[in-house]
């Protein structure tokens, strides 16, 4: 392979591996994927690999698996390889799979099991949980304030206990779990114990909620890791032949790995095996409840035989943002007022590139730094946003930009308000993208009109949905059936749905007894163009109706194939009518209205769903030049944007330990505000230990659990900020309440950038 | 009659029966085996004065591989062929258990043995397995599998059937099955749960006199078997044997060969070369080779009489890569790949169907001359495929083993309207099911009416006492839908809901919906679907004992719920159903390789898929270690399932180009139809055979 110039020297510093342990600490935007694709490429073609021999990729998320996958292949197919061989990219959860299904009766599967997604996971949760609160209702009752009047209080159980006790029971099983606690163990340790109640209700629901897995065949993505720890636990020559065909593990995100995903990695890699780590302990951020810790990776580091490479520089952000990343650290360091929380983050700084470096930083350009330490209501901010927003679409209009959010709802409400001011937006890296929901709302928008042929509004709006890539221009119009080059494409499906949806009867349109279905829109001027939309439409519907008898996983096929798709819709299509066809099997009782209503749910985001990315290399920004893409941080990690706006950074979505801060664990109606999931998670951590003969040396205190949230919402703060190229903006609101504050680091950010203004 | 063209000197020298009376015959697919025997056969018939046959037994393990047979014994006149016998061993045993069954009283094996025998199917076996299975589930048993309660019971049924056609005490399931155990001892404890299951199903059948496929195997070998009343009756109907595919058959169908091949005036044993595809069904090709010792001469085919020496030349490369140059003229001859990456399955199956347009289409190839595999055909892929070539004109058929009863449109219907005339059972239908149910049933009546005569889609659950009254015709409803409707609905309401469900189907079948101006009226295939429905619940019947239940409607019922809970999963279809001639033909892969049918070009898709080579991986059976080959006391670990693979991988590749004339098209998707990435070792196989041909091509 010719020498990459591209590269800077600590780039090449990596790519001078040949084997062994090696662990490399990266700042942001030092370009860990870029050089990890090129040390994959390298070993592809230097290393002595038989054919059944591969480079094992692992990373976080489908898309960074797929970022991967594509640099890798496209570098191999410069080198006039083929792509796709002598490696392979994974997430932590794929590979498990891979693992499993080698010997899946290990750990009594069969072959052909189901995954279940995280909706069908809470939907069994919430039945359990619905029993659990009947037979426990003093117990969970008396867990609420007494501050409330008695009515408030039984409304409080109805409304807010269930979402309480599902999180707790959630999080306790991810535990459970991730601890490789066994059902049989913890029956054995809670039969004796005198100890917290809660545990012994969630070991209920915990039976249940396994009983109702095995029932279906299915495991969830918890089950997946521990299972695949098991299967190489239990089989050595597994073991032996996963080392053999891996002969390179390259570790990307490392920083996310928990204990138990980190050791399946050690028992792939083997004692002498080749294993490189990348990560960044600043960026240790989780979407949900995890048992994965930062130290981890920093310990791996620290070992005796690791070979060590910093990647301090980065070229992503302009100067004064990187200044205001390491100003971040250097506070939190040396001067959080919590000293427990000074390990949020800690050093390497940024360091700026040198002036000739191949992927040097963008100019500081005056004034690319805001932050509105004035505070906004919730209302304010987003017109205040949005105003921003257009500002700098006006002056960039190529440009990437990003707003970014703590939670969904709030980057729901982002969307709209920029919608309803014009502003092109993407919501691509959202809880399901857009196009998936697209898809599972054309189809079922058309199964409804099947179900339900009587109804003329769901017919004519079945009829739009039909012709829809008439009236979309990224769509290939011209696939199979009908095309129109007919300017106004739009008003005439529109008209002729009108037609549609005014029918009295709709059998007089798709089944006249003795008369041409013409003669339904007597009186009706029908165009030529009007009539052989209806004509290609009506035949189509009736091959629909004689299917009707099929399962609704086939007749979602039979739909597909008259639509006009892309391939990566079509390939969507397929993946639901496959959920479909799994959610059918696992819940037989269910009518096809309940497996409908679940499509709705994914078409408007009630319901999550696993997809492929919606372009086919990954979410790529570069591709939404123009759009504003709206995300929340977790979201956005691993990604960059010339503009990027941190939003809501009050002292609700970051505490730091202030009086008045709030802390999600802490519910505002149980007594004492106690914290029920910290206690339950103390509680576990004590029996195990107590059980394995050993003295729990902590005491349980509210705090520890205060703390770990500050740290974490301080290594958010920092990610976001540093997914900035050219300018940053950040700004926070009132809330609800309008009583909340900025964010201590955005106080400190504040007085600080206004202090170096002054001394420039 | 035809003549049987005979090649070579070797196949005249199998042909000659009494020259070669006992002889073993064995070779790779293709290579004339069949072909030889039915000489031989023919040889047989034509050697007795008035060309009427000795007495012959010509067997094969299952119905598929007895169609060259058959049809040579189609030819001949009638008469000829009256006492030429073609049979499965499996199909013996069940004739013969049951006349015989008065030998049984003697053998104080079952409970109350002068009580008829009730024979199960493996429908009715789940049954019953179910009812035993069920109590150990609510007691906490089998919790360290995750298994659905109907896959749980068929694997605890195949333990038993692998006991008896393997010969080893079914007491000894459990403890075979744990000392192979290599996993997490606490997991081991679920072998205890599979004896006790398998223990209390037992004894279940000789407390009731039931009788399951392993029992009936197990009275067979040990008590008709080894009975001089039943071998002096036995042995002696047939005085030729030509045993076919034996390879495919389970040891105890060897055992009783070798013990009963004496006694034949003539006999020949065949064996396939790299097959035994039945190894799910026990299945033990180790165990047919005993026939060579035990016969007198040995014969050995080695030439392909079906594939291109280009095909043969890519067999002999694959499978030695390391030792071997592939020569890139061959694999262009004889290999086609796409000409992109696909990467969505959906694109696969595209770029298939314009391949198969562009052969049929373009080079004229006649569709019978093609087939399709995959290692499973899923409902999609069949869907998709049929309509795909349907649209460009092109015929499919599809061969797949089976298809859930309760997903069959007839029989849906069927259940549907045996549920509305039923209020005792209870049980409501889903709004949407009555309403297409009732189109499919009555000619013309379509969708949109079949709502509005149930009157509103709001209306989620239909009972018998909500279906709507049409007392006239209407101006959305023709006086003669309403008619029909009417009609179908006080059909319904005036059964006697004790009536068997059986009669029930065919009374609603025959004095309705086969009748003019209703759905199934001249639809062969729906009769065929409710005469499978009808026979499915005259064995659930059958198998049940009378005082389980009070009433026929109870039965009735009991039989709905097994159906609709998959402890009736399969509609199996006849197995010399016949291909349509014009067709392409999609199968699964072992299915097409149990056709022993050559075709010129082959489809193999999925290339990726582990299923391929890989055993149904199930937690509570395994069909190796059950296995007369298994040593008692080894584990089975990731390498014995690794030797296993790699050759599965050779027979089931080999096999495949031994059934191929001309060229193999090989389809992958990065995605499977479940959108996962596979890395199978098949592709590995191909990807490796490419690269290798690429670097001799550059370095020539």
């Amino acid at each position: 392979m010719a020498a990459d110039y591209s590269l800077r020297p600590s780039q090449k510093k990596v790519l001078e591996y040949q084997k062994g342990l090696m662990g490399i600490s990266a700042v942001p935007g030092s370009g860990k994927t870029f050089t990890l694709s090129h040390l994959a490429v390298k070993l592809i073609l230097s290393a002595s690999m038989e054919p059944e021999q591969e480079i094992l990729v692992v990373t976080f998320s489908n898309s960074a698996a797929d970022n991967f996958s594509t640099r890798i292949g496209e570098k191999l197919h410069a080198s006039g390889l083929l792509e796709g061989f002598g490696y392979r990219v994974r997430t932590l959860h794929g590979l498990a799979n891979d693992i499993i299904r080698e010997r899946p009766e290990l750990v009594g599967l069969s072959r052909d099991f189901n995954i279940i997604d995280e909706a069908e996971t809470n939907d069994i949760l919430k039945d359990l949980v619905a029993v659990a609160m009947e037979a426990h209702y003093d117990y969970l009752f008396n867990l609420i304030s007494e501050d409330f009047n008695e009515k408030k209080q039984a409304d409080i159980y109805r409304k807010e206990m269930p979402g309480l006790l599902q999180n707790l029971a959630t999080n306790w099983i991810k535990t459970v779990k991730d601890e490789q606690i066994s059902l049989v163990q913890l029956q054995d340790w809670l039969s004796d114990s005198h100890s917290n109640p809660l545990l012994n209700i969630c070991l209920e629901i915990y039976k249940g909620y396994q009983a109702a897995l095995n029932y279906r065949g299915a495991i969830d993505f918890d089950d997946l890791i521990r299972y695949a720890n098991e299967c190489l636990d239990s089989d050595v020559n597994l073991c032996n032949q996963l080392q053999r065909r891996w002969l390179y593990v390259l570790e990307d995100e490392a920083q996310d790995s928990s204990k138990l995903q980190q050791s399946i990695l050690e028992k792939i890699v083997g004692k002498n095996g080749n294993w490189v780590r990348v990560g960044d302990p600043n960026q240790a951020i989780y979407e949900s409840f995890t048992t994965a810790d930062p130290n981890l990776l920093k310990q791996f580091i620290a070992r005796e035989h690791v070979r060590s490479i910093d990647l301090p520089v980065s070229g992503r952000s302009a100067r004064s943002i990187i200044n205001l990343a390491n100003s971040m650290i250097e506070w939190v360091e040396s001067e959080h007022p919590n000293f427990s929380v000074r390990d949020a983050l800690s050093q390497p700084f940024i360091q700026p590139t040198s002036p000739h470096d191949p992927q040097a930083n963008p100019p500081s350009l005056p004034g690319n730094i805001e932050i509105a330490a004035e505070a906004m209501t919730a209302e304010q901010e987003l017109i205040f946003i949005t105003k921003r927003v257009k500002e700098w679409l006006e002056l960039n209009p190529e440009s990437t930009i990003a707003v970014l959010t703590f939670v969904n709802k709030r980057a729901s409400e982002i969307i709209n308000h920029l919608k309803a001011h014009k502003v092109p937006v993407s919501d691509a890296l959202m809880k399901v993208p857009e196009e998936t929901r697209n898809s599972a709302g054309a189809i079922s928008l058309i199964l409804k009109s099947v179900l339900d042929p009587t109804h003329a509004g769901h017919l004519g709006t079945s009829f739009e949905v039909f012709y829809r890539h008439l009236t979309e221009s990224d769509h290939d119009p011209v696939r199979k059936g009908f095309t129109t080059s007919d300017p106004g494409a739009k008003e005439v499906i529109k008209a002729t749905s009108s037609l549609i949806k005014a029918l009295k009867f709709t059998e007089v349109y798709l089944y006249p007894p003795d008369y041409e279905w013409k003669q339904a829109f007597n009186g009706e001027e029908l165009s030529d163009t009007q009539l052989e939309l209806l004509h290609t439409y009506r035949q189509a519907v009736v091959r629909w109706h004689r299917a009707a008898i099929l399962p609704l996983d086939q007749l979602i096929l039979v739909i597909a194939q008259d639509l006009v798709l892309q391939s990566s819709e079509i390939a969507l299509i397929h993946k639901l009518s496959g959920l479909i066809n799994t959610l059918s099997q696992n819940n037989p009782h269910w009518s096809v209205l309940d497996l409908l209503q679940q499509l709705i749910d994914i078409s408007k985001n009630d319901r999550a769903f696993g997809t492929f990315s919606p372009k086919n290399d990954g979410f790529n920004p570069e591709l939404y030049k123009g759009q504003v893409v709206i995300a929340t941080m977790h979201k956005s990690k691993g990604l960059e944007w010339d503009k990027v706006f941190l939003t809501s950074a009050n002292n609700y979505d970051y505490p730091s330990g202030d009086a008045g801060d709030v802390y999600t664990g802490e519910k505002w109606f149980i007594e004492g505000k106690r914290n029920l999931e910290a206690e339950l998670l103390y509680d576990l951590d004590a029996l195990k230990t107590e059980k394995n003969g050993g003295m729990m040396l902590r005491q349980y205190d509210k705090q520890t659990a205060r703390d770990d949230i500050v740290r974490d919402r301080l290594r958010l703060f920092y990610v976001g900020l540093t997914r900035a190229r050219k300018s940053l903006t950040i700004s926070w609101n009132t809330g609800r309440m309008k009583n909340l504050k900025a964010a201590l680091p955005v106080q400190i950010l504040n007085k600080r950038m206004i202090g170096d203004e002054r001394s420039t | 009659m035809e003549p049987i063209f005979i090649a070579d000197p070797n196949q005249e020298a199998i042909a000659d029966f009494e020259q070669n009376n006992s002889v073993f015959l064995k070779g790779p697919a293709s290579t004339g085996k069949t072909t030889a025997a039915i000489r031989r056969l023919s040889n047989i018939i034509s050697s007795n004065p008035g060309g009427i046959s000795e007495p012959t037994l010509v067997l094969v393990p299952q119905r598929s591989l007895a169609a060259p047979y058959l049809n040579f014994l189609n030819q001949l006149r009638t008469g000829a062929t009256d006492q030429v016998s073609v049979q499965t061993m499996s199909s013996l045993v069940r004739r013969m258990v049951d006349l015989f069954w008065p030998l049984m009283v003697n053998a104080s094996i079952f409970k109350h043995p002068f009580e008829k025998p009730r024979f199960l199917t493996l429908e009715t076996s789940q049954y019953y397995m179910a009812q035993i299975v069920s109590p150990m589930l609510d007691q906490g048993k089998f919790n360290t599998v995750s298994l659905p309660l109907y896959r749980l019971c068929s694997q605890l049924l195949d333990n038993l059937n692998k006991s008896s056609l393997v010969g080893f005490p079914y007491t000894e399931i459990g403890s075979r099955l744990s000392s192979a155990w290599i996993g997490d001892p606490v997991r081991q404890n679920v072998f205890f749960d599979v004896q006790e299951a398998v223990a209390k199903f037992r004894q279940l059948c000789l407390d009731g006199s039931l009788v399951d496929y392993s029992l009936q195997v197990e009275l067979f070998t040990k008590v008709l078997w080894t009975n001089p009343t039943f071998q002096k009756y036995f042995q002696n109907q047939y005085r030729h044997l030509i045993y076919d595919n034996s390879e495919e058959d389970p040891p105890y169908v060897h055992d009783c060969l070798l013990d009963w091949l004496p006694g034949f005036e003539s006999s020949l044993v065949i064996m396939d070369e790299k097959a035994g595809f039945r190894s799910f069904l026990g299945a033990d090709p180790t165990s047919a080779l005993r026939f060579a010792d035990s016969s007198a001469k040995q014969f050995e085919f080695h030439d392909s009489y079906v594939s291109s020496a280009a095909l043969i030349a890519l067999r002999e490369c694959l499978f030695n890569l390391q030792y071997c140059e592939p020569d890139p003229d061959v694999i262009r001859e004889t290999l086609v790949f796409p000409t992109d990456r696909i990467r969505f399955f959906p694109d696969l199956l595209e770029a298939l169907i314009a391949s198969v347009d562009k052969l049929v289409g373009k080079r004229g190839v006649d569709p019978s001359r093609i087939v399709v595999v995959s290692p499973f055909i899923s409902d999609s892929l069949q869907f998709s495929l049929e309509n795909g070539l349907a649209e460009r004109g092109i015929k499919i058929s599809i061969q797949n083993p089976s298809v859930p009863l309760a997903q069959n449109a007839v029989s849906k219907t069927l259940i549907t309207f045996a549920k509305l005339a039923h209020p005792s059972w209870q049980l409501t239908c889903d709004f949407h099911s009555v309403a297409s149910s009732l189109s499919l049933a009555i000619k013309d009546l379509d969708l949109i009416r079949a709502h509005v005569i149930l009157g509103g889609f709001e209306k989620e659950r239909i009972r018998i006492t909500t279906l709507g009254d049409i007392a006239e015709p209407n101006e959305r409803i023709p006086a003669n839908l309403a008619g029909q409707y009417f009609q179908l609905k006080h059909w319904l309401e005036d059964i006697d809901e004790d009536e068997p469900l059986d009669n029930f189907f065919s009374r609603l079948f025959g004095e309705l919906l086969s009748q003019p101006g209703y759905g199934f009226h001249s639809d062969t295939q729906a009769g065929t679907s409710t005469a499978i429905l009808m026979e499915s619940y005259r064995k659930f019947h059958q198998a049940l004992r009378p005082s389980q239940f009070s009433s026929q409607s109870e039965l009735g019922r009991a039989f709905v719920d097994a159906l609709e809970s998959g402890l009736i999963p399969g509609m199996y279809l006849s197995e010399w159903q016949p291909r349509d001639p014009d067709a392409v033909l999609l199968a699964p892969v072992t299915s097409f390789l149990m056709r022993n049918e050559p075709v010129d070009y082959q489809f193999w898709l999925n290339i990726g898929s582990k299923g391929w080579y890989e055993r149904l991986e199930q937690p509570l059976t395994h069909p190796i270690v059950l296995s007369r080959n298994w040593s008692i006391g080894r584990q089975w670990s990731a390498e014995e399932e690794q030797d296993y693979n790699l050759s599965n991988i050779e027979k089931v590749v080999s096999g495949l180009i031994a059934r191929c004339r001309e060229q193999i098209f090989v389809f992958s998707s990065v995605y499977n139809e479940s959108g996962i990435e596979e890395r199978g070792e098949l592709l590995t196989l191909f990807q490796n055979l490419l690269r290798k041909s690429r670097q001799v091509n550059h370095g020539s």
